[in-house]
This record gives C-alpha cells, structure tokens and sequence, in this order.
C-alpha cells in the first residue's frame, strides 16, 4: 500500500527486513526485487504521491509539487539550477523519457568487479524489458527535434534518435510537468506498483532524517511525517537494514546527517552536475517546440568518452520548455527579452551538456539543509563553450536566421562567422546561466561502496542510486540507475535472505 | 556554505545588505490597498511594493496585448515563497531590500522606469557574482508570476494546457 504520513496523529515503529529510502529509479527497483524475493519492505518517500489524474500541465502547480525546493534548489553561488524529483517516482515523474546507455569504454573504465558493461548486460536488458525502453519512431519526432536532425545531418555529424520508456504516448509534450496520461512506464507506474503488488509498505509525505547504526550495523531510519504546511508531524522509526536511495543530493545529505564513519571525509565530495546551457535559434517557420515528444533526437559528435577527449564532452539535445520554462532559459529581461519571448512559437532551443570532471561536494548547512557547492573547472568551462557554439553551428545549418546565447550580457548572433564571440567569451559563474538535472557522484563506488553495493564502513547499509557512480556518465542517468539498483537489489537480496 | 552564507559573507553585499536592512527598517512611504495587505503571507508591504516595481521592469510588457504587471504577479510569488525552503525565502526578502536601497542615491521604487533599467543592467552584468546570483533570483520570480497567467499565452502563440484548470 502507499500511505501517506501526513495521516498520522502519533509516532509509529515499523518492523522490516529492508528500508528503502527514496521511491526514484533507484529505491523503487531496489523495493520491488526485495519484496519479490519476499523480503518485508517499507519504502520512505520524502515527497507526496501525486497520481497522474493531478498532473495539471501547468508550470505554476506542478514545479512547486514535483520538484526539490519548489525548483528553486541551485549551487550555493547560485550558477547551477540544480533540478530534482520530489514525491512517489523521484525524477522519474518528471523527466523526459531518455534511456541510453553508457558506452562500453566508459563503464569498462571504471576498474570495478561486476560493473562493467559485460557484467551490467543483463540488468540493462531487464530494466529495457520492463520499462518498455523502445527507439521513438522518425515520424514522431517535432519539429525542434527535427531541426536538430537537420542541422547534424546537413554539418555530416554524428546524430541518432533516441530510446525512450513511454508506451500510449498522445505527444502532448508535458513530460516534465508529469504525464496525464499515464504514459511514462517509470517508477512510479511500473516499479512502485510491483512493490506495492509484491508486499511493499511505500510511506510518502516521510522524511527520513538519521540511519542509526549500532556496532556498525545499520539497524534502523528514523523519519518524520511532512505535514501539508512542511513542518515536522510525528517521527516514524523503521527497523531494519537499509539502502539509501534517495538520489545523489538526498542521499549524501543523510549520510551526513547521520554521521555515518567516513574516515577520509569523502561523502558528498564528488559531486557531478551535467552542467549545461541552452542555445535558442530564431527560425521563419513555425517551430512550436512545446508540442509532442521533447527530446527524441540527439547530437553526438562532441561526446567522447576517452582520456584525451578534451573539450569533445558535450552532448546536444532539444530542450524545449513552457512559457516559464523557455522565460528562464532565455538571456536578458525587460523589453529585449519580452521581444524574444514574442518568437516563441519560431524558437528552436539546444542544450549543452558536460560529461564533466569538475567535482563539487554535498555538505549541510547548520540547519542540516544540503548545500551544493560547484565550481566549474577551466576543461569543463571550454567544453560548455565548445558545445554551445557546437549548438550555434547545428542553429544556422538548420536555418536560423540569428542564434541567441544565455550570456550575462545577452549576445545575439546574426551569421555563423560570428560564433566565436561564445568561444572567445570568459566563463564566471551565472555568465552563462546553466541548469543541471543529473547530480550524482557523492557516494560512489569504489572508495565508499564496495561492488556489490555495500557502504563500506558500516554493515547491512547499501547505496542504490546516481551517488554510486564514480565518474560523470556523460549521457541521462536513469537506465544506468534502474540498472544499478537492479544489480544492487540482487546482492542485497542474497544476503539479507542468508 | 548555503545561497543564504553566501549573500552574507560576500565582504560587499554584507555591508550593503547591512545598510539596507538598516536604511530599510527606518524608512516609511510603501503603501498597498488593503485587500493586497491582508492577502500577503510572507512578503511585508514594503517588500511587496520593491518586487512589484522590479517585476514591472523585468517583465516590461509592451504592447496593449501584454497583460499589465499587476498586484496578481507579485501575490502569487508571495504564495510560492511561503512553501519554499526559509533560508532561500530570506535570502529573497534581504535581497530586495539590498536592491531598495543600494542602487544610487535614490530608492528603487522612486527611480524612473529608465534608472530601474538601468540598475538592472549594472547588476546583470556586474563583476560581482553576487549581483548576477540577485538579479537571476528576481528573473525567475517575476517569470513564475507572469508567464504562468492564460492571459498571456495568447500574446506568445502558446496554445497552453489541454487539460482545464480545476475548480478552485
């Protein structure tokens, strides 16, 4: 069943085999293969359980509701945007479908047992198969992804369409605002459920705020009901072991509330983002990005994935938004910017996104509150520049009359002779303006977490989600995270039953 | 150190932010009808008529198509700060008075529309991140309050929700 803690009047103690922290695409695979294999689950999810028929397609209702920090959540400069799900289906509700995998050389590289893309194999396929992960049909792609195609296919670079997990898709192009129409097969419709079928208690509206661990073993989470007004209802105890899967920030947020032994300090020291920065092309046709499918094509030519890739590290993609959405996007304010807003049916938008290497930390504030710090490193500064200008270039093959760049001071180009201007521009943090929707990093494999998914310096405590990769992934991270918590769940199965 | 820690111990915007909330706290003159006072739940009525004047900035709505930037902008951002986290709900309310009354020698809300302009521009483009971390703040504020209204969708070409709003 899900219940939501808001209900309860007095605190409560519940006995499990396995807590699970977070419903995203890491907890709610980790909770549905532990109950499958008959283990007593209870799953914790900080956020409410919003179904479908409340998904209203409207920016102002649906932001507060389904994002962290009513989408306000940013580094501590205030130069990344850093986007991340809230409620029943984590990110999974809210984001856009994109499932590709990692290239073999990048998992393969990671040097850890049972983790690479040989091993991974077969947790990828279940996650595929369950998930419904499809390529999206050349017909059903809009027309700001087919300009992307346009303009990779007329520069003869290297583009494909993507794999996405949505079955009865109408296109009405609300994905990021949670589909209305059920047609995400994601946590929230497919794992959840399963769990739920499977015996899993799922609490929403439930905070988790310490793992108590005695004599090294993780023996219990302490939480507290979120009342509707967000303050602290009664405290909720769960005994049991537990796996944190309550993404990269939420994640190493508890961790560190919880103190958990850390001897060299390195929770939430390895923080990736996937910075990136939108580019908007200004076209004479009708381009009305906001309608259908909104990412289904991408521009792989910038991405490399080797040692020597350099300032090659960027992956291109729409990035169409509602009028909100495309308002932030879009450099500059008042007159100049009301004008550009005006084109909005005629706007293309490409994003820019490092694989970077720039590590940032997690850390808590003195109220105990995650704070992101991020500072974005001189390789990854050229990169972003490197494919924004990659962006500028696809903009004018496709036919855009000028290109818009989210400078600080906004800069507005008129032919590709001046594309320079971006790769000549001096990065500073919010010049130009980026966005991050993949954090992850802050607990990884390796140096905290052993192969099977184990927090090292404390017992019957695993880590099932985007903290666990060691490295940047260069590509959406949700397939990579179903498929970790999948092969994590198996471990944590094995041993728990034993 | 959090968004909050940052505006604070930025050697400058500390001082400045102290003058302002000094400054802030003695000066008078901000008036709302009082149906806008009752119906604020987190800003005052001196905050409430800062964001008012630099929403109408931001916005800058152009012809008569536009919607006009009116109390309904301001009150809905008041009603989303009341559900955000309260560091970042006091980093803005610090903020507009740092742009009340750091801006020149005159306040924000007095300035013609071309001054306000033109203090938005120095902070847009300062050297100081702090000052392009404000003016992004207030971007994005004065965006959700504005371009979430139906009335203007028409202006953008946007078809908006297929779904109807639900009673309430």
């Amino acid at each position: 069943v899900i219940r939501s803690a808001q209900s309860l009047s007095a605190p409560i103690e519940l006995e499990a085999d396995l807590c699970v922290v977070g419903t995203g695409a890491g907890g709610a695979m980790v909770a549905r293969e532990a109950a499958r294999a008959g283990l007593r689950v209870v799953a914790l999810e900080e956020g409410a359980h919003v179904p479908p028929a409340n998904f209203t397609q409207r920016e102002d209702e649906m932001i507060p509701r389904l994002f962290q920090d009513a989408g306000g959540r940013a580094t501590t400069d205030g130069a990344v945007t850093v986007l991340g799900g809230r409620g029943v289906g984590g990110s999974t509700v809210h984001n856009t479908n994109l499932c590709k995998r990692p290239p073999a050389e990048l998992l393969d590289g990671w040097g850890i047992r049972g983790w690479d893309a040989a091993a991974l194999e077969p947790h990828y396929q279940v996650v595929e198969r369950d998930l419904a992960v499809q390529r999206i049909e050349e017909g059903r792609l809009n027309r700001n992804n087919q300009i992307l195609k346009r303009g990779v296919e007329q520069l003869g670079w290297r583009g494909d369409i993507l794999m996405h997990n949505r079955k009865g898709c109408v296109g009405s192009g609300f994905c990021e605002l949670g589909c209305a129409f059920d047609a995400k097969q994601n946590a929230q419709k497919v794992l959840v459920p399963d769990a739920v079928a499977a015996g899993a208690t799922v609490y929403a509206d439930c905070r988790a705020v310490k793992v108590v661990v005695e004599d090294g073993r993780a023996t219990a989470v302490r939480a507290h009901a979120v009342r509707a007004d967000g303050r602290p209802g009664p405290t909720v105890t769960v005994r049991g072991a537990v796996c944190l899967s309550g993404s990269a920030v939420g994640s190493a947020r508890l961790a560190l509330l919880s103190r958990l032994p850390d001897p060299e300090g390195r929770i939430g020291a390895s923080l990736r983002l996937h910075p990136s920065s939108g580019v908007a092309g200004v076209f004479d046709e009708v381009v009305e990005g906001w309608n259908g499918i909104p990412q289904s094509y991408e521009c792989t030519e910038h991405l490399r994935f080797d040692s020597a890739a350099g300032d090659r590290r960027v992956w291109i993609v729409p990035g169409f938004a509602h009028p909100i959405g495309i308002a932030s996007l879009l450099p500059g304010f008042g007159a100049a910017h009301m004008r550009t807003m005006r084109l909005y049916p005629r706007l293309a938008l490409l994003i820019a996104m490092v694989h970077d290497r720039t590590m940032g930390r997690v850390s808590l504030d003195r109220h105990g509150r995650a704070q992101l710090s991020y500072a974005l490193e001189p390789g990854d500064q050229e990169a972003l520049l490197h494919g924004m200008a990659a962006c500028a270039r696809i903009l004018f093959a496709a036919g855009a009359r000028t290109v818009l760049v989210p400078f600080a001071t906004p800069l507005e180009l008129r032919s590709r002779d001046e594309i320079g201007r971006i790769l000549s521009h001096r990065y500073r943090p919010l010049d130009p303006l980026l966005a991050s929707s993949h954090p992850m990093g802050t607990i990884p494999l390796g140096t905290l977490v052993d192969p099977e998914g184990r927090y090292r310096h404390v017992r019957r405590l695993w880590i099932a989600d985007g903290s666990l990769f060691p490295t940047s992934i260069g590509v959406p991270p949700q397939l990579t995270i179903y498929a970790a918590a999948h092969k994590v769940a198996g471990h944590l199965v094995a041993e728990l039953k034993s | 150190m959090n968004r909050r820690g940052f505006l604070r111990t930025t050697a400058l915007s500390a001082a400045l932010l102290g003058a302002a909330l000094g400054v802030g706290r003695r000066l008078s003159g901000y008036r709302v009808d009082p149906d806008t006072a009752q119906a604020l739940r987190t800003l005052s009525e001196k905050e409430f008529v800062i964001l008012l004047a630099i929403s109408r900035r931001i916005l800058a709505p152009d012809a008569p198509d536009a919607p006009p930037v009116g109390p309904e902008v301001v009150l809905f951002i008041d009603r989303y700060l009341g559900g955000i986290d309260e560091g970042l709900r006091d980093d803005v309310r610090a903020l507009l008075h740092l742009v009340e009354h750091a801006s020149g020698l005159s306040r924000f809300t007095r300035m013609t529309a071309a001054a306000q302009d033109e203090v938005l521009q120095t902070w847009q483009a300062s050297r100081l991140a702090v000052r392009r971390q404000g003016l992004q703040a207030l971007r994005s504020l004065a965006f959700f309050g504005y371009w979430r209204d139906p009335r203007t969708f028409a202006m953008l070409g946007y078809s908006g929700p297929m779904l109807p709003r639900a009673p309430g």
